[in-house]
């Protein structure tokens, strides 16, 4: 029924079909599967830096009225974008995951080092903990007595639109104007120096 | 003009509907979208699995069924062995290096003092063997509570808990049990997931408010 409808579609006899006549199916079955390669493989899907834009979803969960004053925003839930700093430093971490917990104490330090700065004028840091709940993600900043704001994606709808990335990954985004949050730099997994990474991200922002 | 054989229409049909069915596809969520993972060279997803695959032998109020099992440095650790001193969360996970379960111990590990606190040991328990065994906690940074090899006879201590699959893994349970060595709470968990570790601490707490 299938090939009876396409031939009617192609509004010529099955007997009468020329190698041109293959041609449009071929190219339309070729761009499908561009397409479905570049939607279903992870490295594909996974966001780049400079190339892709964050993707600006709305965040969800508890904060404290100290870290909604610190991020400089209305309350939850909010957009990335809502955020008024003009470069947000993002992990994305799990609290199950070793080497975020092994990162975390560094995290901190950067932070601190970054809130002694001018940088902070400029930045401000979030941390979304993957797959985990509230209880979980308020336990890991209980933990390592995270001073940033850090909420959950429990359902992986960040993750998912992230290309289903590995825990730690670090971002560095800058806001180019309303809802457009540049990827400057992305790490996935623990870097070797997360000062190291931390300076690569300033310098491909052009800060340092 | 060269006429083609009577298949080739067909075959450009097919070619087209495979062309729409494709983005189709595209638009299913890949079967690893809901499951994190920490950034670890060599870990096996299996994919997803039947969510259950045994059937529960231990229940709510029964007398926890005493085992006596090897830890990671040889020594042989007894569930009988805290009866009157501890609670204890048995924590079965499927097997090493695979995602779910790489991504669940470690959040234990972070827990270990809340656990203690409430008066509460955790025993890890998995079918693979130690050097195994030993290998995939080494990779997470160490495990810092009893990690209990299960592997010969195989799976003994899972089927007499009543959670050894059909393919020889265990299914992602948890029991705790009082001190008096009786089962307080169950979890045979949908093995493609964690559990919450906020609904465990529940149990915890309550237990050791008693």
């Amino acid at each position: 029924m299938t090939t009876l409808f396409f031939s009617r579609w192609a509004g010529r006899s099955p007997r009468r079909t020329t190698p041109a006549a293959l041609l449009l199916p071929l190219g339309a079955l070729l761009l499908a599967g561009a397409l479905l390669l570049g939607m279903l493989h992870p490295d594909a899907a996974r966001a780049q830096e400079g190339e892709a834009l964050f993707p600006d979803l709305p965040l969800q969960g508890k904060l404290s009225q100290e870290m909604i004053q610190q991020l400089g925003i209305s309350g939850t839930p909010f957009r990335i974008s809502d955020v008024p700093s003009e470069y947000l430093f993002v992990e994305i971490f799990s609290m199950y995951c070793p080497y975020c917990q092994r990162d975390a104490p560094e995290v901190n330090a950067l932070f601190e080092r970054v809130r002694g700065s001018e940088l902070w004028e400029q930045m401000r840091f979030l941390g979304i903990g993957t797959g985990n709940t509230q209880y979980e993600v308020d336990f890991y900043a209980q933990q390592f007595k995270t001073p940033f704001p850090m909420l959950p994606d429990e359902e992986y709808v960040l993750h998912s639109a992230l290309g289903n990335i590995g825990t730690p990954y670090y971002l560095l985004l800058r806001r180019n104007g309303p809802d457009q949050l540049e990827i400057v730099h992305a790490v996935e997994g623990s870097p070797d120096s997360l000062e190291e990474m931390f300076r690569e991200m300033l310098r491909k922002a052009g800060l340092r | 003009m060269m006429r083609f054989p009577w298949i080739l229409p067909r075959t450009c049909s097919a070619l087209f509907a495979l062309a729409l069915l494709l983005p189709a596809l595209a638009l299913l969520p890949p079967a690893e979208a809901r499951a994190d993972h920490p950034v670890r060279p060599g870990l096996f997803d299996p994919g997803p699995l039947s969510s259950q695959d045994s059937t529960l032998k231990v229940h709510v109020g029964d007398a926890a069924p005493d085992f006596a099992l090897v830890d990671l440095a040889g020594k042989t650790v007894r569930l009988s062995d805290y009866r009157g001193q501890r609670n204890v969360l048995l924590s079965f996970v499927p097997a090493a290096w695979t995602p779910v379960c790489s991504g669940q111990w470690p959040g234990y590990n972070l827990a270990l003092k809340t656990f203690e606190e409430h008066d509460t040991i955790v025993l890890g328990l998995s079918v693979d063997n130690r050097p195994t065994l030993f290998a995939w906690t080494e990779a997470m940074h160490g495990i810092d509570f009893p990690v209990l090899s299960d592997f010969w006879p195989h799976g003994r201590v899972a089927d007499l808990y009543g959670v050894l699959r059909s393919d020889g893994m265990s299914e992602r349970a948890l029991f705790l049990i009082d001190k008096q060595g009786v089962v307080r709470f169950v979890d045979v968990h949908d093995i493609n997931k964690r559990p919450d570790l906020g609904k465990i601490m529940a149990e915890v707490k309550k237990l050791s408010a008693r």
